[in-house]
C-alpha cells in the first residue's frame, strides 16, 4: 500500500476544523467525512486565477499542495451555502489519512516541511503569488513525503520585494532548527510551549553575548534583533511598508534560495546521537533470535492483514517497514527523537506508508492552543488495528512506572484488533540494565502475572518464545 | 491596482526591514552591476570604432569623447 492510499485512521465527523481561526478569509470544516474549506470572494477570485493560468493543477500534480477542487455541483453547493450562512465559494480538499504536528517531527522532516514552503513561495512569487503565512502547520506528511495543506494562504501581495511571511517563516522553522542544530534544544518542548515560535530577543538571550555573532545567525537572528530594536527606538511613523508597491522579485528570490541552502545545511548538520539508535548494535539478541522474532511478526501481520499498525518504540524502524511491506500502513512511533531522524533520514521521499513520529506514548501529545482543542491530543487523532510493542514493555515497566494493568489498558484502548506484544522478564540483561541502580523489587513481573492481566479482555492467540533468551512473544487478540 | 494587505499573523518588524535591507543591497549591486556594464560596453565601442578607422584608441580620446547615452543604460 503507498502512503496516499492508506485509509483514515479515525472516522471524521461533521464539524469545523478547531485548528481553522486566525485567517479571516475562510475556514476548514468536515462535513459527511469530506474536507472542505469555505472561502471569501476575493480569495475565491485569487484561486480561480491560479487555477486558470495552471498554477494550481501543476501543483497538485507535482504533489506539493494537497488535492483540492472547487465545489461546482448546484445541489452541494446549495446545501453548504445554506449551512454557512454568509459564505459562497467553496473549495474541497483530499483529507489526509493522519494528522500529525511538528512537535512529533525530527529535525529533517521540520526541514523537508521548510523547503516545500520556500519552494512553495518561489515558485508562486514567479507566478505573481504569494503566501500570506509560513508555518509548520500548514505542512502535513502524507507517509514520508511533505504536503502543503492551506490553501487559505494564497495571496497576491502589493510589493514581491518583501515576504511578509518571513519572519513567521524564522520564528517557526529556522529557529527550531538553529537551536536544535547548534544548542541540542528538541523540537518537541520548543512547538509544544509556544505555538507561535519564538522572537529574535529571545533567540539572542539563548544564543548568548558571543554566540549570536555566529555567522549562521548573523542575516536571521543577529540582525533583525538590531533591526527590531532599532524601529522601536524611533517614533511610530504612519508609513506602512504594505502601502509600497513592488514587483521586483529578485531580493525575495534571493532570499528564498539562501533561506532554503540554509534549511538543508542545519539538517544535514544535525548528528543523531542518541542513546537507542545504537540498539539494534547494542541489544542482546543473537541473530537466530532476531530472525525467528522477524518471522513470528511477520507470521501474525499475514495472516491478520491490520490496515493500520502503530509500532510503539520502533527504534530506527525495522518491524515498521516490515509491516508496510506487508501492505499495513503504518505509524512508526519512538520516543527518542535521533531514532525517528534516522529511520526518516532513509525513508525520506519513498512513498512509503510510515508515518514516523517522535511520541513517549507514557505522555503522549496533549490537545494544545485555543480552547485546548486547536491541535488535537494525540489520542485523539490517531488508532491502529494492531499494535506493535516489541521490546517495549520493560521501558513502560521500570522508566515508565507502569503497572502490567495499565499497560494492558494502554494497549487495548490503542488498537482495535489486537496487540503483538514481547514480555521481558526481570531476569532480562536489558531489564537488568535499567533497573541496575533501583531499589525497587520487580518480582511481581512474571508470565503468569502478565497471562493473567492481558487474558481478561484479550484472548491469547498465540506465545512464542524468543530462541536464545528468557522472552516471549504474545499475539493478542482483542475479546469481542 | 494591488492590494495594501498587511498580514493576519505578526510579520516582525525586523524581518520586514531585513528584506528591505536585502533589497537595497541587491539593488546597490546591481546599479554598481549596470554602470559597469554601460563603461565597459562604452569602451568596447571605442576600441571597435578605432580599429574600424585604422587609429589608436588615444587618438580617438581626443577626437571625439564619448557622449554617455542614458537610454542605453
Amino acid at each position: 500500500m503507498t502512503a496516499q492510499t492508506c485509509p483514515l485512521t479515525r472516522d471524521i465527523l461533521s464539524r469545523r476544523v478547531e485548528a481553522s481561526f486566525r485567517d479571516p478569509e475562510g475556514y476548514v470544516f468536515i462535513r459527511e467525512g469530506r474536507v472542505y474549506r469555505a472561502i471569501a470572494p476575493e480569495l475565491a477570485a485569487r484561486l480561480r486565477r491560479a487555477e486558470e493560468i495552471g498554477l494550481l493543477g501543476r501543483l497538485v500534480a507535482r504533489e506539493w499542495v494537497v488535492g483540492s477542487r472547487f465545489v461546482r455541483e448546484p445541489q452541494l453547493l446549495s446545501f453548504l451555502e445554506r449551512e454557512h450562512p454568509g459564505w459562497h465559494h467553496f473549495v474541497e480538499h483530499d483529507s489526509l489519512p493522519l494528522i500529525t504536528y511538528p512537535y512529533e517531527w525530527s529535525v529533517s522532516m521540520l526541514a523537508d516541511a521548510a523547503v516545500l514552503t520556500l519552494d512553495l513561495q518561489i515558485e508562486l512569487a514567479q507566478a505573481g503569488f504569494s503566501l500570506k503565512d509560513a508555518t509548520p502547520f500548514n505542512v502535513q506528511f502524507v507517509g514520508t513525503r511533505p504536503i502543503f495543506i492551506d490553501l487559505g494562504s494564497l495571496d497576491v501581495p502589493s510589493r514581491f520585494d518583501v515576504w511578509y511571511a518571513l519572519g513567521q517563516f524564522q520564528r517557526l522553522f529556522l529557529y527550531p532548527l538553529l537551536l536544535a542544530r547548534y544548542t541540542h534544544w528538541d523540537l518537541r518542548s520548543y512547538f509544544l510551549s509556544n505555538l507561535n515560535g519564538r522572537d529574535p530577543l529571545f533567540m539572542v538571550r539563548v544564543m548568548g553575548r558571543l554566540g549570536r555573532w555566529r555567522p549562521a545567525l548573523l542575516l536571521d537572528v543577529t540582525l533583525p534583533w538590531l533591526l527590531t530594536e532599532y524601529s522601536q527606538s524611533k517614533p511610530h511613523t504612519s508609513q506602512s511598508p504594505g502601502s509600497r508597491i513592488s514587483i521586483n522579485r529578485e531580493p525575495m528570490l534571493w532570499n528564498l534560495r539562501r533561506l532554503r541552502r540554509k534549511v538543508l545545511r542545519l539538517a544535514g548538520g544535525y548528528r543523531p546521537q542518541g542513546v537507542w539508535t545504537d540498539y539494534t548494535r547494542t541489544c542482546s539478541y543473537t541473530d537466530r533470535a532476531e530472525d525467528a522474532k522477524r518471522e513470528f511478526v511477520r507470521s501474525v501481520l499475514t495472516h491478520e492483514k491490520p490496515k493500520w499498525v502503530l509500532d510503539l518504540g520502533c527504534n530506527t524502524g525495522t518491524y515498521s517497514e516490515l509491516a508496510a511491506e506487508l501492505g499495513s500502513c503504518v505509524i512508526a512511533a519512538d520516543q527518542d527523537h535521533d531514532a525517528i531522524e534516522m529511520l526518516y533520514r532513509r525513508l525520506r521521499n519513498t512513498g512509503s506508508a510510515i508515518w514516523p513520529m517522535v511520541l513517549d506514548i507514557t505522555n503522549p501529545s496533549p490537545g494544545i492552543g485555543l480552547n485546548n482543542k486547536e491541535r488535537q491530543p494525540f489520542l485523539e487523532r490517531a488508532r491502529a488495528d494492531y499494535v506493535l510493542a516489541l521490546a517495549l514493555i520493560h521501558h513502560l515497566i521500570v522508566t515508565g512506572n507502569l503497572s502490567l494493568d495499565r499497560i494492558e489498558q494502554l494497549l487495548f484502548d490503542l488498537s482495535s484488533q489486537g496487540v503483538i506484544v514481547e514480555f521481558v522478564p526481570p531476569a532480562d540483561p536489558m531489564f537488568r540494565k535499567l533497573t541496575q541502580f533501583r531499589s525497587d523489587s520487580f518480582e511481581h513481573i512474571t508470565l503468569s502475572a502478565f497471562r493473567r492481566t492481558f487474558s481478561q479482555r484479550f484472548s491469547i492467540v498465540r506465545e512464542f518464545p524468543v530462541p536464545d533468551s528468557e522472552r516471549m512473544l504474545f499475539w493478542l487478540r482483542r475479546k469481542e | 491596482m494591488a492590494r495594501v494587505l498587511l498580514a493576519y499573523i505578526d510579520p516582525g518588524s525586523g524581518a520586514i526591514l531585513l528584506q528591505v535591507l536585502i533589497a537595497a543591497v541587491i539593488g546597490a549591486i546591481a546599479f554598481v552591476g549596470r554602470i559597469r556594464d554601460f563603461v565597459s560596453s562604452a569602451v568596447t565601442r571605442v576600441f571597435k570604432r578605432s580599429r574600424a578607422r585604422g587609429e589608436t584608441p588615444s587618438e580617438v580620446a581626443e577626437a571625439d569623447t564619448p557622449v554617455p547615452e542614458r537610454k542605453a543604460a
